[in-house]
């Protein structure tokens, strides 16, 4: 019999690393990692499916997360939902929690896809196919991103 | 322009061309050398590890999803309760209770498409195993009544056996993993 999850095994690890960079926080990474896992096992357990596909559930599972914390809670009215703000927990290296500062001031289009191109060893068609982006706005949000995050870790751009 | 081929050469999508021109950039132009060179340096950050731990993941517990399939083969009573499910799908055809839990509360769901020759419905409610719905009359409705405990649930119709279709009188709906669209719809929800 097929095991259903060795190829999760193989890629969570990168998919644990694009939580991280997409929210900053570790435990709502473990989370959303474990409701990934769920959902595949669930769905697509022993089928042959691409590695972008896990991605593309972390992103709904993401998703889903940042809906219903909103719904839950709208009078806190956090529009940075899912920013990172979890940096200063131990089990982030000392020296990330710069990144995951200067991630968390990128825009969440910018930070959705630098994320991806960082994390996941996707092409850009395939992080397309992840985000519904077309191939050449990822190209153009890739660059946007690598220039912002450069400009601010090198202390040119603290501001919003 | 100029500027994004480094971004292309980092996350290597350059084509040939693109290589060349790349290459020719970086020796006619050394200020471009040196921006590909701080890109560089900056990449090696921000693709540092994050973490030192990557958590485990376990397995859902059937009790936890009795009807749905995470669990499905990992106990004899998971077994029995699919066994009682597909039972419940064929010799219910009023109204169906997919999950354990307490008050279900029935919702009926209604698709008109006067076209179609079978109309099915899918959601977490019925573990994503489909259910045929039921022609209202002679009109093109569809309908079925289903028992579904208060909270948010994601579901979709599937007309003639393959047309994937979100629920066109609620509003809110999600992508699915395969580019299609879950209709969401939120039940018995007190604040």
């Amino acid at each position: 019999m097929k095991d259903d999850t060795s190829m999760f095994e193989q890629m969570k690890g990168r998919v644990f690393s694009y939580l991280m960079r997409r929210c900053g926080d570790w435990d709502l990474s473990r989370d959303i990692l474990q409701e990934t896992f769920a959902r595949y096992l669930e769905r697509y357990a022993g089928k042959d499916v691409p590695p972008s596909l896990l991605f593309t559930i972390a992103r709904n599972a993401f998703i889903d997360h940042a809906r219903k914390h909103r719904r839950s809670a709208p009078l806190e009215g956090d529009p940075e939902d899912g920013a990172p703000d979890a940096h200063h927990h131990l089990l982030v290296r000392e020296e990330y929690g710069r990144v995951l500062d200067a991630m968390a001031l990128l825009s969440d289009d910018e930070r959705e896809v630098l994320s991806l191109a960082l994390s996941s060893d996707l092409s850009y068609a395939q992080i397309a196919g992840v985000t519904g982006l077309s191939e050449g706005n990822v190209k153009v949000k890739v660059h946007r991103a690598r220039c912002r995050i450069k400009e601010i870790l090198q202390g040119g751009d603290h501001e919003r | 322009m100029s500027d994004e081929l480094i971004s292309l050469y980092i996350d290597d999508e350059l084509d040939l061309d693109g290589k060349i021109a790349f290459v020719e950039l970086i020796h006619d132009q050394t200020p471009f050398k040196d921006r590909t060179v701080e890109f560089l340096r900056s990449e090696k950050t921000l693709r540092a590890e994050v973490t030192d731990r990557v958590p485990e993941v376990t397995r859902p517990r059937p009790l936890t999803y009795p009807f749905r399939g995470r669990g499905l083969l990992y106990s004899a009573a998971a077994a029995a309760a699919v066994a009682a499910a597909v039972l419940a799908v064929m010799f219910w055809p009023a109204q169906k209770t997919f999950e354990q839990g307490p008050a279900p509360e029935s919702h009926r769901f209604v698709i008109y498409d006067p076209g179609t020759s079978s109309a099915e419905i899918a959601g977490d409610f019925t573990g994503w195993e489909r259910v045929p719905m039921e022609r209202a009359g002679t009109n093109g409705y569809w309908e079925i009544s289903l028992g579904l405990r208060p909270g948010e649930h994601r579901y979709v119709f599937i007309l003639d056996g393959h047309q994937r279709v979100a629920d066109p009188t609620v509003m809110v709906k999600e992508q699915d993993d395969f580019g299609g669209e879950n209709t969401i719809l939120v039940t018995g929800v007190r604040t």
